[in-house]
Formats: C-alpha cells, sequence, structure tokens
C-alpha cells in the first residue's frame, strides 16, 4: 500500500523546550489516521510541521512522497487544513472565503452543496457567524477542494455534539472517496469512531501507534450504580470488572475494556441511579503508557 | 499571484481612500488659500525675513515665499503633513501585511493554499508597493488641475520630480517596515520600530542643519533626501538620494523576504 505521510524522526525543539522528539509516523493512502495525546503532547507542532508553517529541527516529512518543505506548494494543491480554532477575515462573507479558496483550486459547487448540508448560510460576515457556524465554514473551505489528504487539528473542538457528528460524518465520506484524512485529537471516543488506526504521543514522543480495535480494549469507564434493594458485591467480578469499591449502599466499579457484562449483571438489579463515564486520556495514558 | 495583490488592494482600498480624501482635502485648502496671499506677497515676505534665520533654516523654510503656488505647497504641504501621511501609511499598509496576518491568525489560511511563501511576500510586497504609487500619484499631481480651476500659473516638470523622489522614499520606508513584519508576529511592534526610525531620522536631520560638527548625521536621514522645498521649487533632483533610497528599497524588502522564508509562523 503506497503511503501520503511518512515522517521520520521529526523533531522540533524551542530552545530547550522539546515540543517534538523524534517521532515516527507513516499513514498509508485512504486510511482515516488519528494522532492522539493530551493537550501539549506536540499534536498541534508536528501538523505546523507538516503543513510547513514551522520548520523541523531535524528530521524528514514526505507527504505524497515529496517534501514538505520544500515541494510545499505543490504539495498544498492536494493537501486540505482544518485547525480546531478557524481564524478567518472578519470583514470577508462565507462567499469571499470560497471564491478566494476558488481561485487556489477549490470547487464552488462543492462549497455550496457542503454549506446546504452543514446548514451554513454563506452570506453572512465572518466576524457576525456563531464559534460554531465559524467552524463549519473552516469544513467547507477544507473540503471544497476535494483534496488527496486531509490534515484536521482537533476540528470538534468548538462544536456540540450534534455538529461533531455531522463533521465525523463528512470525514468518513471523504476517507470513503480515497481521501486519507490525519486528525489530531486528545478525544477517544471521537478517534475511536472514525479513524483505522491512531498514532499516540506524549510528551513530543510516540508513546505507540495502535490499531483501532486494540485502543478499544483500552477503554476504561467508571460506573456509579445505586440499588433498591440489597445487593451481591460477588455478582460484579466479571470479566472487565478492574476494582470495586462500596460506599454507602452505592458501587464504583472501574473496568478496562468491554462493558457489558458488567451491564448484564446490573441489568439484573432494580437501580436508583446509575451513571457511566469514560475515563480521561491522562487516566487511560498513565494505566497504558506511563511506565513507557 | 495577482489574485492575492487585487484582494489584497481590495482589502484595504477603504483605508486608501481616505489617506487620499483628506490628503486632497489639505491640497485643495491650500491651493485655494493660495491666491489670497499672494496678492498680500509683499507684506508676507517682510514678515518671514524678520522670523530667526537658524529657525527657518531647521525646518527647511528659507525659501518660504507666496512668489509661486510651487513655493508655497512646498513648505507648507510637501515638507511636513504630505509626508506625515504617506509614512502612516507606508507604515501601517506594511504591518497590515504580515504581522497582522500572524497575529490575527488569517495567515493560516493563507499559508495553507498553493503559493510559496516568496510569491506571498512578493504579492503583498507589490500590493503595498501600488498602494504607494497611487497614493503619491493623486496627492502631487492633482494639485495641477486644481491649481488651473484656481487660475495658478505650475511648473509641470517640477511635480514629476517631486512625484518620483517622494514615491522612492515612501517605498524606502515601506520596504523597512516589511522587513520588520516579516520579522515580528505584533503589528504593534512593527508600528513602534518602524515610527522609532523615522523620528530619529527628523532629529537627525534637524540637528544636522543646525549644528555644523554633526553635519554628516544628515547623510542617515531620509528627510536630507526628500527636500520638497529644492525639487518643487528648483527642479533639483537628488540623484545621490535616490540611490540611497533604491539601495535601502532592495536591501530591506531581500531582507524581509529572506526573514519570511526562513522563520516559523505559528499563531
Amino acid at each position: 500500500m503506497p503511503t501520503t505521510i511518512e515522517i521520520k524522526n521529526l523533531k522540533k525543539h524551542f530552545g530547550k523546550v522539546k515540543a517534538v522528539d523524534g517521532i515516527d509516523i507513516s499513514v498509508e493512502r485512504g486510511e482515516i489516521f488519528g494522532f492522539l495525546g493530551p493537550n501539549g503532547a506536540g499534536k498541534t507542532t508536528a501538523i505546523r510541521c507538516m503543513m510547513d508553517f514551522i520548520r523541523p529541527t531535524a528530521g524528514e516529512i514526505k507527504i505524497l512522497d515529496k517534501d514538505a518543505q520544500a515541494d510545499s506548494e505543490v504539495l498544498k494543491s492536494d493537501i486540505s487544513y482544518l485547525p480546531g480554532n478557524v481564524r478567518l477575515y472578519d470583514s470577508w462573507t462565507g462567499l469571499d472565503h470560497v471564491n478566494f479558496c476558488e481561485s487556489f483550486g477549490g470547487k464552488k459547487s462543492a462549497a455550496r452543496e457542503l454549506a446546504k448540508q452543514l446548514d451554513l448560510d454563506l452570506k453572512i460576515k465572518f466576524h457576525h457567524l456563531s464559534s460554531g457556524n465559524k467552524q463549519k465554514l473552516g469544513i467547507v473551505l477544507a473540503l471544497m477542494k476535494e483534496p488527496k489528504l486531509l490534515i484536521l487539528d482537533e476540528p470538534t473542538l468548538a462544536l456540540d455534539p450534534l455538529l461533531q457528528n455531522i463533521t465525523h460524518h463528512l470525514l468518513l465520506e471523504s476517507g470513503e472517496k480515497g481521501t486519507t484524512v490525519f486528525i489530531s485529537s486528545h478525544n477517544l471516543s471521537e478517534v475511536e469512531r472514525i479513524c483505522d488506526r491512531v498514532g499516540i504521543i506524549k510528551a513530543g514522543k510516540m508513546v505507540a501507534v495502535e490499531n483501532i480495535k486494540n485502543l478499544k480494549e483500552k477503554r476504561m469507564h467508571t460506573v456509579t450504580a445505586t440499588f433498591v434493594d440489597n445487593f451481591k458485591l460477588a455478582d460484579f467480578k466479571v470479566p472487565g470488572v478492574d476494582k470495586i469499591e462500596e460506599i454507602d449502599g452505592t458501587l464504583i466499579i472501574k473496568t478496562k475494556g468491554e462493558i457489558n457484562p458488567l451491564l448484564s449483571e446490573l441489568a439484573k438489579y432494580q437501580l436508583k441511579d446509575l451513571e457511566i463515564s469514560h475515563a480521561t486520556l491522562e487516566e487511560i495514558f498513565l494505566e497504558f503508557y506511563g511506565k513507557r | 499571484m495577482l489574485s492575492m495583490i487585487w484582494r489584497t488592494i481590495r482589502d484595504r482600498k477603504l483605508v486608501i481612500a481616505i489617506y487620499i480624501i483628506v490628503t486632497l482635502a489639505f491640497l485643495l485648502m491650500y491651493v485655494a488659500m493660495f491666491p489670497s496671499f499672494a496678492s498680500q506677497q509683499e507684506q508676507w515676505d517682510q514678515m518671514l525675513k524678520s522670523m530667526p534665520p537658524e529657525m527657518m533654516k531647521a525646518f527647511n523654510l528659507q525659501d518660504y515665499s507666496f512668489a509661486h503656488l510651487e513655493n508655497f505647497l512646498s513648505a507648507e504641504l510637501y515638507s511636513i503633513t504630505w509626508p506625515l501621511f504617506l509614512i502612516i501609511l507606508a507604515i501601517s499598509t506594511a504591518g497590515a501585511a504580515i504581522a497582522n496576518e500572524i497575529e490575527k491568525g488569517t495567515i493560516e489560511l493563507l499559508l495553507s493554499v498553493p503559493i510559496s511563501r516568496t510569491k506571498l511576500f512578493i504579492s503583498r510586497y507589490l500590493a503595498g508597493a501600488l498602494t504607494i504609487l497611487v497614493f503619491v500619484a493623486l496627492t502631487i499631481y492633482a494639485a495641477i488641475p486644481l491649481a488651473k480651476i484656481f487660475n495658478i500659473e505650475v511648473q509641470i516638470r517640477n511635480y514629476s520630480s517631486l512625484a518620483l523622489t517622494a514615491f522612492l522614499f515612501g517605498l524606502a520606508i515601506f520596504s523597512i517596515a516589511m522587513f520588520l513584519s516579516a520579522m515580528f508576529s505584533e503589528r504593534g511592534k512593527v508600528y513602534f520600530i518602524s515610527a522609532g526610525i523615522i523620528v530619529l531620522m527628523y532629529v537627525a536631520n534637524i540637528v544636522a542643519t543646525l549644528k555644523e560638527k554633526y553635519a554628516d548625521l544628515r547623510y542617515l536621514s531620509f528627510f536630507h533626501y526628500f527636500d520638497a522645498v529644492k525639487i518643487l521649487i528648483h527642479n533639483e533632483l537628488d540623484k545621490v538620494g535616490i540611490w540611497v533610497f533604491l539601495g535601502v528599497i532592495i536591501i530591506f524588502a531581500l531582507a524581509g523576504l529572506i526573514a519570511f522564508e526562513k522563520r516559523d509562523i505559528a499563531t
């Protein structure tokens, strides 16, 4: 399978700060690759190096078999970029931005179609748009080019769950059309939902590259259940349960990986209240990658 | 690249129009005032002779007179007020060209489209140069038709000499500011440092005029080479000045281009 992105030993140091410290990434053509890491891990720095906004201290970045810096101008005909916090020209309307991108190879008809799908009015000036609509415009501009590679830096950061869903749908659709998608996120469930593979970065270093199945096995939940009647603690010692704690008739259960065996047991009881929360990325990192 | 130049000018058309209209209003006012001053030329000339010669020299008013429109305009408009408008326009255009884009984060859109940093810098530079050219041409050559309206005689060739030197003067300031704009990520720094350099040049020129032992300082000042009085009244083109301006333009434009090419751009 030909590769779209080939990064070797990429380093970007700002004085003594090693924002990115020797990462290797290989992304195949047509793949949706998640770039997962907590805030400050080096995701945005790596992406800015890929986009040639900043220059690496060392290492090599090849995109579509071309050098990301030397061939930057040519490459950008085939790359679209979407940051998490889209900043565009306040005095321009959405249509002005579309026209601008059209003059560099974007397709206006695709932009109009996307705007319709996202329910975005292109006649409104950028500074009058809500943060969600600003991000929608960013999505329109990124996708109107129908690029070979989409680079997205936390694209759903400012979006509500409904818009996140629409964005995920559009990204999956792009992937189906053969576009390679490189998406950074600190949201595990987002990455699980749309990506084929995930690179995990922590403190500027790649900790692991996992396929999505392996990552799902590393899911952690905290289940808090309050019962109507008495319960047997032993009933909940099922596969996937890592730790059980009882406080005043309420069980706090930590799980790793599959949660269904526990839910089946809970379903046998009458419950007063039930809360299930995902572990934070930091907790997962500490559990699985902390010692690496 | 043409599309980038056009959009840059389109975005700043209102600002450019305001600068031009305000400057033309000043020009109209001085041209309209001139006939009434000229009719009392003798009294005014006597009054000017009573002024301290050192002060007149320091502010380049030795040739201040109401004999011709060129004497009046060179002293009243083209020596202080007009250069001030040109300097502000040049610095603000340069600050908006790159540093402001980085400060506001809009540079990411520009760097995401298929255009090299070199072409981006050149297109911004050319858009700025065109802005200065339009400002200079309109606000200098407009004196000729305005003078005709008020039946005043004009030396047309002198205005061309002034326009040429003024354009190079403006472009030299713009080039320095563009270099700073390529270096910094905040337009405030561009404005502050550029304005500081211009003020130092202005002071250096005055000190050089007043104190003989500091006379050589004048060579460090653009205001020595852009002498509206000499050009507009006597049609004297300072060839050394033209070379100095061309040198500054080339050096700072290239330095700005290299700085923009090499730097990290993080918003």
